[in-house]
């Protein structure tokens, strides 16, 4: 007998309303939709179609109006507030646009952090931080503070941060936002170099067409629905670039970049 | 318009000025207080106190500077976080005239209404004061309420001259701001984070040692003519300058490569949240400690002198004393006389000598034991003061002490507890010791309150008492009248009396020189003198005035450095919200941040306290025992437990309003 199918992440027919009684937002309108284990998945759309808000209910920050999501087939919208702490700690991992990185800490130390919450011993803490910053070519600024290090060097800390713990499903929002362009190609090719090994789960919302490249599948959303899907398969990424042009030009809103 | 924007800035930023507005009133109500206690007709009654107003007037003259530059910094710090703001004014079309005007209308805006707020608590501030200053006097407290216009006027002016010191400097600065500088204010202030440099670990040993030479040299005084205090005190300012320069960057050197300390029990955040602030922060902090270095010091000298005041009082256990020089007297002309005004029951009995001084010298060593100057003030005081066994018995049940069995072919001491035990010692090591024909008591201290503490009394601390037929013979030095009231003796009371019985009230601080070259108190001749516990207190009664005026420095530099300390520790509020955000994205429970801030949170406020503690103890230990060794010939109480005592009472009160402003903060960022 075969164990049932059952993928990583699970979102079934949520909606999210903002406003009061007669003054309601719609923000996001019954969204469906599945992450297979290791999958890169994109979340595209123009500013104010709900990419954010979708983030921010995966990632338990924000709750869901209506429907439900199940990470590993736990329903994550019925969890209590101190369980949400330990589910944030345990299963994802965040990169933001503005990288949010604590400014007093060491770029070590940024990356440790999240490790030194699971209450790891500090020395497995040390060598899984060393391990992560050799592989994100990040060891000479180890002991640098954010404000002494590159936009690119500081993400590629958020990012290893995020990934330091071997979350199940790692949260990007915009990560290149904040970057030049080399700077978002390096991470780029880091995150995609991650998905490959160890076969990282990667859900990134951005704006970017050419950031939204590097992703196995991409959503497109439209006002709060969404609008379009499209696979990478066998294409190369830059044949998917110009499909995911495509996709936008139709789509609408944000002029492409 | 200003006006109208003033007003509702004012308004609007409410929550943001509330420690500043807090502040405000704490001192308008402190100010109030201390005002109203130099005009209240209880205290302005009192005697010895005239000197009372000069130095509260003199203390305030110099809190209008020092707090006026300390409120302007805290003004200062408050705008320069509106800068922003400012800058929008500024493209709207204010001028930095205007602007300075604005901010100026909303200073004295929230200044007055707090100086208004301060009234309320400051009546019942004043009250808690006189009836602390009552109590000492020994006078009866009634509650009254009534708004003193006396007060009101000098703490107003005081009051709106500060506020008007503080606020100079800041007009002069949004005047001179340009607005390029008002919008990259917040870039400008990024402050450089801490690298722990291998310097920083060498001056921060040295500052420790600089504050343990600063120790050894105020509590020993190795070189004395006050060379020890001047190095001392150089020592201590090295020791807090370079304490709050070198710490963060040390704490940093020290820990930071630790990764078992730093990544075990959620040390992490905590470390360097705390280094980061205290890094950027070392000025204030040391300026911090700095103030409460002097309230606690000035607070610990008042308790002290407080202390010594009531120690020499409750020594004293006769209400009321008559001394008559040279020969025994009938004292019940002058019994009669009180009887009539105040119910009184006393004993007349005589302090003799045979001119032996066996006890003097066991005196003298403990004196010099004691740290003191050896000195002998009344020629009275230079032979072994007796008194027969019956008149001590007679005594003793007059002051209802445990009755005691005397031999009478035995000898006893009585004597303060400074002395017993080498009183104690000298009649066991000397079996030859004997008064005529009568040996002493092994076991035959005793120590209980006996009016001792003062040359003229029960001996100047000690007294043999000897077999009645021990006394026939002897020289008496003086007669006394012992008597206990049934009521407190004010010093109109005893004028009144000493008038009716042509008294002449004892004044131990004139004197006569005699033809042995020692001064006696007894400068009148052919009179008789009054004394007792109440005549000694009301000798005192000048000190309170100090005292008063030591609480009322301590109060406000306290009330001060608290606002800006939580001033400081709330300015990056908005940074600490943004921290904690990320926090919970990254997994960390409420509970563990709500830690987290707390434990940073007792950390700041612990900060520039534990120098301040360490360096303040220095300066009240030091002027403590100077103040204990100029008073008291012989101290009651051991000085070391009573400077000890002063010193761990100054630092309770000083920490209850501490703890006010910790609370406050800890509810404040908790939001």
């Amino acid at each position: 007998m075969t164990a049932a199918y059952q993928p990583l992440l699970t979102v079934e027919h949520i909606e999210k309303y903002y406003g009061s009684p007669g003054a309601v937002t719609k923000a996001l309108r019954d969204i469906s939709f599945d992450v297979e284990e290791g999958e890169f998945i994109s979340i595209m759309g123009a500013s104010g179609s709900g990419k954010t808000t979708l983030l921010n209910l995966i990632s338990t920050v924000d709750t869901v109006s209506a429907g439900h999501i199940l990470l590993n087939g736990r329903d994550i919208t019925a969890i209590s507030d101190d369980e949400i702490a330990a589910f944030r700690r345990d299963s994802l991992g965040f990169v933001f646009q503005e990288f949010n990185l604590l400014d007093t800490l060491t770029l070590e130390e940024n990356i440790a952090l999240p490790l030194t919450l699971q209450e790891l011993p500090p020395r497995e803490t040390d060598r899984r931080v060393r391990d992560i910053a050799a592989r994100l070519t990040i060891c000479e600024a180890l002991k640098k503070f954010p404000s002494q290090v590159s936009g690119g060097q500081k993400q590629r800390c958020a990012f290893a941060r995020a990934v330091v713990c071997r979350p199940k499903l790692i949260l990007a929002d915009e990560p290149t936002g904040s970057l030049d362009s080399g700077s978002s190609r390096i991470l780029l090719e880091l995150m995609s170099d991650y998905h490959r090994d160890p076969g990282a789960t990667i859900l990134m919302v951005t704006h970017d067409a050419f950031c939204a490249s590097y992703a196995q599948r991409i959503l497109f959303l439209k006002d709060g629905r969404i609008f379009n899907e499209i696979i990478k398969g066998e294409k190369t990424r830059s044949t998917f670039y110009h499909e995911i042009l495509d996709v936008l030009s139709l789509l609408g809103g944000d002029a492409p970049c | 318009m200003l006006r109208m924007l003033s007003r509702q800035n004012a308004r609007r930023q409410f929550r943001e000025y509330l420690l500043f507005y807090v502040t405000l009133t704490c001192l308008s109500a402190a100010m109030y207080a201390f005002f109203s206690l130099m005009f209240s007709e209880p205290v302005t009654s009192l005697p010895d106190m005239e000197i009372l107003p000069w130095m509260i007037a003199a203390a305030t003259g110099f809190l209008i500077f020092l707090i006026g530059w300390i409120v302007g910094y805290m003004i200062r710090y408050m705008l320069k976080r509106r800068s922003r703001e400012f800058a929008l004014y500024m493209l709207s079309g204010i001028t930095s005239r205007g602007l300075g005007a604005l901010v100026s209308l909303e200073n004295l805006r929230i200044g007055l209404i707090a100086f208004l707020s301060g009234i309320l608590p400051g009546l019942l501030f004043a009250q808690l004061l006189e009836a602390v200053l009552l109590h000492m006097f020994g006078l009866p407290y009634a509650l009254h309420f009534g708004l003193s216009p006396a007060a009101l006027f000098p703490a107003f002016l005081s009051f709106a001259l500060m506020l008007l010191y503080a606020g100079r400097k800041n007009r002069r600065w949004i005047r001179r701001a340009t607005l390029r500088e008002m919008l990259d204010y917040d870039r400008q202030n990024e402050t450089s984070p801490v690298v722990g440099s291998a310097a920083s670990v060498a001056v921060f040993f040295l500052s420790l040692l600089a504050c343990a030479a600063g120790f050894l040299l105020l509590t020993n005084r190795p070189f004395g003519q006050g060379y020890d205090i001047l190095l001392g005190t150089v020592c201590l300012i090295l020791f807090v300058t370079g304490f709050f320069l070198s710490v963060p960057a040390f704490l940093v050197r020290r820990f930071e490569n630790r990764t078992d300390w730093k990544y075990a029990k959620h040390r992490l955040i905590a470390f360097r949240g705390f280094t980061a602030k205290i890094h950027s922060t070392s000025i204030v902090m040391g300026m911090l400690s700095a103030l409460f270095l002097l309230s606690v010091t000035f607070a610990g000298i008042g308790i002290t002198v407080n202390l010594m005041v009531t120690e020499q009082f409750n020594a004293g256990v006769f209400d009321l004393m008559i001394l008559h020089e040279g020969e025994l007297s009938d004292f019940s002309r002058y019994e009669n006389l009180i009887r009539r005004d105040y119910p009184l029951t006393g004993y007349s009995y005589g302090i003799y000598t045979d001119g032996r001084t066996d006890f003097l010298s066991v005196y003298d060593q403990v004196v010099l034991k004691t740290g003191r100057a050896l000195r002998r003030p009344w020629v009275e005081s230079a032979w072994d003061p007796c008194i027969r066994q019956s008149d001590y018995q007679k005594l003793r049940a007059l002051l209802h002490y445990e009755p005691v069995t005397l031999s009478p072919s035995l000898c006893y001491v009585h004597c303060l507890p400074a002395l017993k035990k080498d009183v104690e010692a000298l009649i066991r090591q000397d079996a030859n010791l004997h008064y005529g024909e009568f040996s002493f008591a092994k076991e035959g201290v005793f120590t209980e309150p006996f009016s001792q503490m003062n040359d003229y009394g029960n001996g100047a601390g000690y007294l043999l008492i000897i077999p009645d037929e021990a006394a026939a013979g002897l020289r008496v030095l003086y007669s006394v009248y012992a008597g206990v009231t049934d009521a407190p003796l004010q010093t109109d009371a005893l004028s009144q009396i000493a008038s009716d019985c042509g008294l002449t009230p004892l004044d131990r601080s004139t004197g006569t020189a005699t033809p042995t070259g020692a001064p006696t108190a007894f400068t009148v001749k052919n009179t008789d003198y009054l004394s007792g516990r109440w005549m000694d207190k009301a000798e005192l009664h000048y000190l309170y005035s100090i005292v008063i005026c030591l609480f009322y420095l301590a109060v406000l530099l306290e009330i001060i450095g608290a606002a800006v300390l939580s001033t400081q520790v709330l300015s990056d509020r908005q940074a600490k919200k943004q921290q904690e955000r990320i926090l919970r994205q990254l997994g960390m429970s409420e509970g563990l941040i709500r830690r987290q801030r707390n434990r940073q949170l007792s950390f700041l406020f612990l900060f520039p306290l534990l120098p301040a503690a360490a360096a303040s103890f220095c300066y009240v230990y030091v002027c403590a025992m100077q103040i204990r060794r100029s008073f008291l010939a012989l101290p009651a109480a051991p000085d070391l437990l009573m400077v000890l005592c002063a010193y761990v009472t100054a630092l309770a009160l000083f920490s209850l309003l501490y703890a006010l402003y910790y609370a406050a903060v800890r509810i404040s960022s908790g939001r």
